[in-house]
């Protein structure tokens, strides 16, 4: 049976050198996410991990490798190992990114962006119909943070992501520091694109820290602090759509347990109130 | 060809053709490589031009593996330098791309730095440090209970080595080395103290450990590899019948180190 969280939880991303503190003392996080595919192998170390996470928090699965955006056939083995984890540890949910991740043989190990079209959008939205339906929790897709923009795009990011979403009638999973990435990087308004966001379909959202090279590109390594913006966005978020849950992503130059914990709270502090999205739409409506 | 797979071929080409390593730890990312279709879809803005976009995924590509690399061998690592090491490894991710499963992207590395005339020392260290990530990550058999050892005697029984058990040769005391490597201590330059010996790495749980063998042991487990208990007693009896009254000993240190397991019926 599946494990749910409060609708204004915040959790973190669970990564194996943190396991030994958070397994002692995981107050301050109120679910966990992990990265599904480190769970899918036969050893028994990643297995025995998790089986110790599920008992102290419930356990989000979060997917790197499902290819939504990608022209080779959708891996049904890996989507219903994926559902079968679910399963054994009471996931509330699994989500992965609207990207392509292979090609042939070939395995990119990354999160590719494609022009947005509307024809690109119903393509990933058949594809994300499928997974939704071999799976036995809430599918949620993430947003992607990109560094290149293509001459052949028609719809806005957030256009082509509602046509994703609403064609599969699948969830959001929304990246907040993603948009702010994207925003940057390519001159768009981050605030736009929150005021396309259906609300009452999103999952949780991520928030985490990037990287700003000489030459001004923003990456998202999801190696430092969230950055004041980054805050900024996530009130503005709330204040038009929360609650809803958040997780902390933190993969590289990690800090220690409890200053993720540290920043999980910050989540807490900063967003301040939720001005509730039915009250917002009658207001609009008004 | 559709065109969406027309454009992520493109792009492939153009995100996986190799960095440029001209000088010792110096890295370029040369723009001619492009696919020039390609780069003509990228939109150049803020001061930030078509090119630099697309580089930024392939340094990414490129970064993110041989830090794969780095992390799986840190021994070959050691021992070679970093500057000799990052662009050996990305000669062989160019050889060998990574596959869905990450666990496996060293799997070659090994005969392949031997293939590719590395020296003796590396080959070695490299060996090393495959043995112990394919410990970390294998799989884990039954732990024996007592109705299995009492079959023991009779020869039925089906204990074997556990899968993450792997014996080695080596010159080196290269276990210490690494567990400092790994913890970040400060250790000294270059190869670790000299040390002839055959080397077990096990599991217990989550913790590797590796610990030297006496010959005959290391003789008798790798047979263990290959055919049954009885079989693998009768050769070690006929070899070196001086050596079947340490077997009892033997199987106790193994019970206790978890090299034991049992093959499912």
């Amino acid at each position: 049976m599946s494990r749910t969280f409060a609708r204004d939880a915040v959790g973190v991303g669970l990564r194996p050198p943190h396991f030994a503190d958070a397994f002692q003392d995981p107050s301050g996080v109120d679910f966990f996410e992990v990265i599904a595919e480190n769970y899918l192998g036969t050893g028994p170390v990643p297995a025995a991990n998790l089986e110790k996470a599920r008992m102290l928090r419930p356990v989000a699965l979060h997917g790197v490798s499902l290819d939504l955006l990608g022209t080779d056939p959708l891996d049904l083995e890996h989507i219903r190992r994926v559902g079968a984890l679910a399963e054994d540890v009471g996931a509330p949910c699994f989500s992965d990114h609207l990207c392509w991740t292979r090609l042939d043989a070939w395995r990119s190990h990354d999160l590719l962006p494609t022009p947005f079209t509307e024809e690109i959008a119903d393509h990933a939205a058949r594809r994300a119909e499928i997974v939704q339906g071999l799976l036995p929790v809430p599918f949620g897709i993430e947003n992607l943070s990109s560094y290149a923009a293509f001459s052949g795009s028609t719809l806005t990011e957030w256009e082509f992501y509602k046509r994703v979403v609403d064609g599969a009638r699948v969830w959001r999973m929304l990246d907040i520091n993603n948009i702010f990435v994207s925003a940057r990087n390519h001159d768009f308004d981050p605030r736009d694109y929150l005021e396309s966001v259906d609300w009452d379909r999103v999952l949780y959202v991520h928030l985490a820290g990037h990287h700003i090279r000489p030459d001004g590109l923003r990456i998202d390594t999801h190696d430092a602090p969230v950055c004041e913006e980054v805050w900024d966005l996530y009130r503005d978020a709330w204040a038009l759509g929360g609650p809803f849950p958040t997780v902390i992503e933190w993969d590289d130059n990690l800090p220690t347990w409890a200053r993720l914990v540290e920043e999980a709270a910050s989540a807490r502090t900063r967003r301040g109130s939720p001005v509730s999205y039915a009250a917002r739409t009658a207001l609009a409506a008004a | 060809m559709n065109p969406l797979r027309d454009f992520q071929r493109r792009w492939m080409a153009s995100t996986s053709a190799p960095l440029r390593f001209p000088e010792p730890g110096r890295v370029e990312v040369p723009v001619e490589d492009y696919d020039g279709q390609m780069l003509s879809q990228i939109v150049g803005s803020g001061g930030v031009p078509a090119a630099t976009r697309l580089g930024a995924y392939r340094l990414q590509y490129w970064f993110r593996l041989i830090t794969l690399m780095q992390k799986d061998f840190p021994l070959a690592g050691h021992i070679l330098g970093w500057e000799e090491f990052n662009p050996l490894a990305a000669r062989y991710l160019q050889e060998h791309p990574p596959t869905e499963d990450l666990d496996r992207l060293g799997d070659l590395f090994p005969a392949w730095v031997r293939a590719h005339g590395t020296s003796a020392l590396a080959v070695e260290a490299a060996r090393v440090d495959l043995a112990w990530n394919q410990a970390f990550s294998a799989p884990v058999l039954r732990i024996p209970g007592s109705a299995d050892l009492e079959r023991l005697g009779s020869g039925e029984t089906s204990i074997v080595l556990q899968p993450a058990v792997r014996i080695l040769s080596a010159t080196r005391d290269w276990f210490t080395l690494r567990l400092g490597l790994l913890q970040e201590l400060s250790v000294p330059e270059g190869s670790p103290k000299p040390l002839r010996s055959a080397w077990i790495v096990s599991r217990t749980g989550s913790i590797l450990r590796a610990e030297p063998l006496e010959p005959l042991l290391a003789t008798f487990l790798r047979d263990l590899r290959r055919r049954p208990w009885i079989d693998a007693l009768e050769r070690l009896a006929g070899k070196h019948p001086e050596a079947t009254g340490s077997i009892p000993d033997w199987f106790a240190r193994g019970l206790a180190l978890g090299w034991w397991g049992v093959m499912a019926d």
